[in-house]
């Protein structure tokens, strides 16, 4: 099928085939342009009709359903305006979630990008046992987080059961038990350490951008008599700045979903909504609840708290556009 | 150990003093990371192989007094305490939904990719960036109206309806096109010069060549789709379509939880993702240096 054409000679007699081109196409009364748009627009229909049908279509209905008291027999209910978002706004819950879920991402994605980082550039040192560490750096984001959680739930436990209890019991740490998930000053602090270790697909990302490092720039560091410290502080950390910045912004734009996995298996929220997130908020009252209506509001709320980032990093993003061509 | 050929190593050399404790307080830093990140699913797996013996203590002793593998029989099989119906069936639904999702992501994300990259059309750029900005729309917001209007067409509690929901992110879209605009067009160029329609130079010159990309974004889409909780337990009612995670409720009953057969379900439903997040992870590493994702 695929001619062996050098590319010299294309350009060389590209005129004089372009009639054959447009002979040998199937719709005859359209421009070269025309039907290059119209190819364009039918291979992208696939993908743009799934999007209009699982998300543009919804969002709209969960718009009109945050504006009316719906239930789950009653659905959907009476119009009722801007009844749930005035509901939300005067929400404790709500502002708790959004606090918890602000505190988590302070903590995790700092985190997530020391582990990373440090464990990629320890790697690249081509220890012993480095395909051992690699892969057990990658096994918490591999299976399903609710199954991590429901792991961690399980170390957690205040009996001879929870190994974290029993360890810290058996080196003297503490004297009795502690109730990790069900103390309303641990349970979140709980959670958030619990979901720490997930940086595995970071450290893959800096270990792929760690062997693209070009070898001269360390050698003259060398020459120039920088030591290690110096190396890692002003080489190799700022030439890693165009990755550093992707994973914080992938990050920080899918904060608002972070924990819900973990909260739904660790705490459902509590106790008393202590380490409640949003996105598990949306699932309580419309699963528990069945208020739809006032979920459709959260879940907006909650949208426009990601818009709110997004549109936070639309600054950076444009004046650091150089990076991303 | 002589000087490295790709970049030199920051550590003394090892037959030194120095190069040593370096290397010492690395391995000590990287094996209390490993505990943290392996040693829970150690735990999982030793629970697991609580032989018949285990007293219903919730939760049970960590290190099992026998050993057996008695519970992944009886979960695979359907023959534990609340259980209604073997694993096995759970498995097959999961293998379905992943599969199925990761061909029509290919498929369709790859047609896309390519037009993004290579075809020139009116609402090109404006379609690409709100095929991207879907990646702010978490599932959260989405699963109430998605079952309303699933429902409208008779998506809800069927296998396509389950499915539906894991192929609409715009991730595929935009790690095909990067991955397209870093391939020349020469070949392309050539085909479709002589005569070959649009489809037939994606389908015989551009495919052959983005297998690593293809790869890449068939893992990640396997993966997502198989540990997927959200979408199955809204959008299954009948308990013979639950996929593996929504399954392992089973075992958490009101009263109590059956944490042996628990930990071994998790089990299975966890080591055949890691065997291939693992095994595949040269491909992760390349599909994204390659699309520039790393940036």
């Amino acid at each position: 099928m695929v001619p062996n054409a050098d590319s010299s000679s294309l350009t060389a007699d590209f005129r004089k085939r372009i009639g054959r081109v447009r002979q040998s196409v199937r719709v005859e009364n359209l421009s070269l342009k025309q039907q290059e748009a119209l190819e364009g627009w039918l291979f992208v229909s696939p993908k743009v009709l799934i999007i209009l049908f699982t998300i543009a279509f919804p969002m709209l209905f969960a718009i009109y359903l945050s504006l009316t008291e719906s239930t789950l027999l009653n659905l959907p209910g009476e119009f009722v305006g801007l009844e749930n978002y005035a509901w939300l706004m005067n929400s404790p819950v709500w502002w708790t979630s959004l606090k918890n879920v602000t505190l988590m991402g302070l903590v995790i994605i700092p985190t997530n990008i020391i582990f990373s980082f440090s464990v990629a550039l320890l790697l690249r040192e081509r220890l012993r046992g480095s395909w051992f560490y690699r892969a057990a750096f990658i096994i918490p984001v591999a299976g399903p987080p609710l199954i991590w959680a429901i792991v961690w739930k399980l170390m957690l436990f205040p009996n001879p059961g929870g190994i974290v209890n029993s360890l810290l019991l058996h080196f003297g740490v503490i004297e009795e038990y502690i109730p990790f998930l069900s103390s309303t000053s641990l349970a979140l602090p709980s959670v958030i350490v619990s979901q720490m270790w997930g940086f595995g697909l970071s450290m893959l990302i800096y270990i792929s951008a760690l062997a693209g490092l070009p070898a001269s720039v360390m050698e003259s560091a060398s020459i120039d008599g920088a030591n290690k410290y110096q190396k890692i502080r002003h080489v190799i950390w700022p030439l890693m700045k165009p990755t550093t910045f992707f994973l914080v912004v992938i990050q920080l734009i899918l904060v608002t979903r972070m924990g819900f996995s973990a909260v739904y298996a660790m705490t459902g929220g509590g106790p008393l909504n202590s380490s409640m997130v949003p996105s598990y908020f949306i699932y309580e009252l419309a699963f528990n609840y069945s208020e739809f209506g006032r979920a459709s509001a959260t879940a907006m709320g909650m949208f426009a708290f990601t818009l709110l980032i997004a549109a936070v990093l639309y600054i950076p993003l444009q004046s650091d556009a150089e990076y991303y061509q | 150990m002589s000087a490295s050929s790709d970049g030199e190593l920051l550590f003394d050399a090892p037959n030194t003093i120095k190069g040593r404790l370096e290397r010492l307080a690395a391995h000590t830093y990287l094996i209390i990371l490993a505990a943290l990140t392996a040693g829970p699913y150690v735990i999982m797996v030793t629970v697991s192989l609580m032989g018949e013996g285990w007293a219903p203590v919730t939760p049970p002793k960590i290190i099992p007094e026998i050993w057996s593998l008695q519970n992944y029989i009886d979960v695979w099989f359907g023959q534990t305490a609340l259980l209604d119906q073997p694993f096995w069936g759970f498995f097959m639904n999961t293998i379905i939904y992943a599969a199925g999702a990761t061909l029509i992501v290919l498929l369709v994300d790859a047609l896309a990719g390519y037009a993004f990259a290579r075809l020139k059309f009116r609402g090109r750029d404006i379609t690409f960036v709100a095929v991207v900005a879907t990646l702010i729309i978490s599932p959260q917001i989405l699963f109430i109206p998605v079952y309303m209007w699933f429902d409208q067409f008779g998506l809800v509690n069927t296998r396509l309806g389950i499915i539906l929901p894991h192929t609409f992110s715009g991730f595929g879209v935009f790690l095909m096109r990067q991955f397209i605009k870093t391939l020349p067009s020469d070949l392309e160029d050539a085909a479709l010069i002589d005569g070959c329609s649009r489809f037939g130079v994606f389908w015989r010159v551009v495919v052959p060549m983005m297998k690593s990309a293809l790869v890449t974004l068939g893992v990640v889409t396997f993966i997502v789709t198989w540990n997927s909780f959200l979408w199955p337990i809204v959008l299954a009612r009948d308990s013979a379509l639950y996929n593996l995670p929504v399954a392992l409720g089973y075992f958490q009953g009101q009263t109590q939880t059956l944490w042996a057969p628990l930990m071994a379900a998790a089990a299975i439903t966890l080591i055949p993702m890691v065997i291939l997040f693992v095994s595949l992870q040269e491909y992760y590493v390349q599909g994204f240096t390659v699309s520039g994702v790393k940036g």
